[in-house]
């Protein structure tokens, strides 16, 4: 994290923002991945099929 | 003196690009999800083998199973959808010999027949459900399923294919249907015991139905890269190889020695399950014939007319499965009689519904079935003949012989 605000301080400031904007939102669009595949292994039946069927 | 500032998040942190990015991350995703739903990621599928079915965990989705039929059935050609169990689904039958191949060999290329049965599965599991969400889609179709003597059907399937049926439930795909929807109120909605797992699954339906993610992750699982563990590939790499990858090797019966396949330390127990197939049923009447009990008989009819509307029962083949001679043979006569009226009042109790049915063709030798239960290719093969009489009967009969009137 360090490493990334020492390199962002490194640019100009109109870049900078840009930079702030594009790592922000590269963090949602992988807090959306997480979130959807957390979803999809909620969703699964919570017990093993032997389980259930047997 | 004044506390300084705590920051929770790195300077860099933007909140309303972070936000922009979790909703088209999430939109991207869900628009992804929808777009593999209405592919066939199953080029290969003969039927739903064990890595791509829940006894690996894998749970596949109606969608997922609609595109398998949509890949292979062509505009014209007669639907035969088959469900029901593993004798169905052909345990015992290598892929390439499979008893549903057979049928699809006899009945020639008016027809197209797509095996969705599953281990363990009722008949109003998941190929009656996909059936009946294709309806309109595919309206020249027969439904073909297996179920045991006595075996009644359950409107919304068995506990664990159930996934399935409130997938298209929740998601408004089937057929609204008072006698199915108010076994589910009585069965499902009682305050206080089974609201809970209800707002469950129809939470889950519901967001689905907008994220689309079980249609994408399956989709990753079954081409990409596995994420969820496997009885059958526990150990890495294989753990997480696509699920794709996997052959159906499921082995042929007639290469199983005989007494691995009648194995002598089950013997007492097989024989309990085929007396008991009939056993809780029946009583002797004054002349010495085996009745079924009106309660059983009442039960059944409730349970197999609410199962389905009228319009899908009356193009329903059910086959009443029969247990192997080997077992059969070793009864007693009584035993034998009760049987054989088990398979006869079976028949006559689905057709009272409004089903069609059938039971297995006369003839089949122990050499026929792999087990107690399953079928041998030769056995697949003389059920898939039975199997084609009546579904070109049926189809001649409900119209699906006539050519398809040219759009205007």
């Amino acid at each position: 994290m360090n490493t990334l605000q020492t390199l962002l301080a490194r640019l100009p400031p109109r870049s900078a923002r840009w930079m702030h904007r594009l790592i922000s939102a590269g963090f949602g669009v992988l807090t959306a991945t997480i979130l959807h595949y957390v979803l999809f292994r909620i969703a699964l039946p919570s017990k093993p099929f032997i389980y259930v069927a047997f | 003196m004044t506390p300084l500032p705590v920051r929770l998040a790195p300077r860099w942190f933007r909140p309303r690009s972070f936000l922009f990015g979790l909703g088209a991350g999430l939109a991207a995703l869900s628009a992804l999800g929808w777009r593999v739903s209405h592919l066939d990621y199953h080029p290969h599928f003969v039927r739903f083998c064990p890595e791509i079915s829940p006894e690996g965990s894998y749970y596949p989705t109606i969608a997922e199973m609609s595109a398998i039929v949509r890949a292979r059935c062509r505009p014209g050609q007669v639907l035969i959808i088959v469900g029901g169990n593993s004798i169905f689904q052909g345990v015992g039958q290598p892929a390439a010999e499979l008893w549903s191949r057979r049928v699809q060999e006899l009945l020639g290329t008016q027809y197209c027949v797509v095996n969705l049965a599953f281990r363990g599965a009722y008949a109003s599991d998941g190929g009656a459900v996909v059936a009946e969400v294709l309806r309109n889609e595919f309206p020249r179709q027969i439904y073909v399923a297996n179920v045991g003597s006595m075996n009644c059907m359950d409107p919304t399937g068995s506990d664990p294919y159930r996934f399935l049926f409130w997938e298209a439930y929740f998601k408004g795909l089937l057929v609204p249907f008072a006698p199915r929807t108010d076994y589910i109120q009585r069965r499902f909605y009682r305050p206080w015991t089974s609201l809970a797992p209800m707002v469950d699954v129809a939470g889950k339906a519901w967001l689905d139905r907008g994220l689309h993610f079980d249609d994408l992750w399956n989709y990753v699982a079954v081409d990409w890269c596995n994420t969820v563990p496997s009885i059958f590939h526990p150990d890495l790499p294989a753990a997480f190889a696509p699920r794709g990858r996997f052959a159906d090797d499921e082995r042929d019966a007639r290469d199983i020695p005989f007494e691995e396949r009648y194995q002598p330390a089950g013997f007492a127990l097989e024989m309990q399950i085929v007396r008991g197939g009939t056993e809780p049923y029946y009583r002797r009447g004054p002349d010495g014939r085996w009745v079924l009990s009106a309660q059983t008989q009442d039960y059944f009819d409730y349970m197999d007319r609410a199962a389905m509307p009228e319009q899908l029962r009356e193009r329903t083949l059910i086959v009443v499965s029969q247990n192997s001679p080997y077992y059969v043979d070793r009864l007693t006569p009584a035993e034998r009689m009760r049987e054989e009226v088990g398979y006869g009042d079976s028949v006559t109790s689905w057709r009272d519904a409004g089903y069609e049915a059938m039971t297995y063709p006369a003839g089949l030798s122990v050499d026929d079935y792999a087990d107690r239960t399953h079928l041998t290719v030769t056995g697949g093969e003389k059920l898939a003949a039975s199997v084609v009489a009546e579904v070109r009967r049926m189809a001649g009969r409900l119209g699906y012989l006539e050519p398809v009137p040219a759009r205007p």
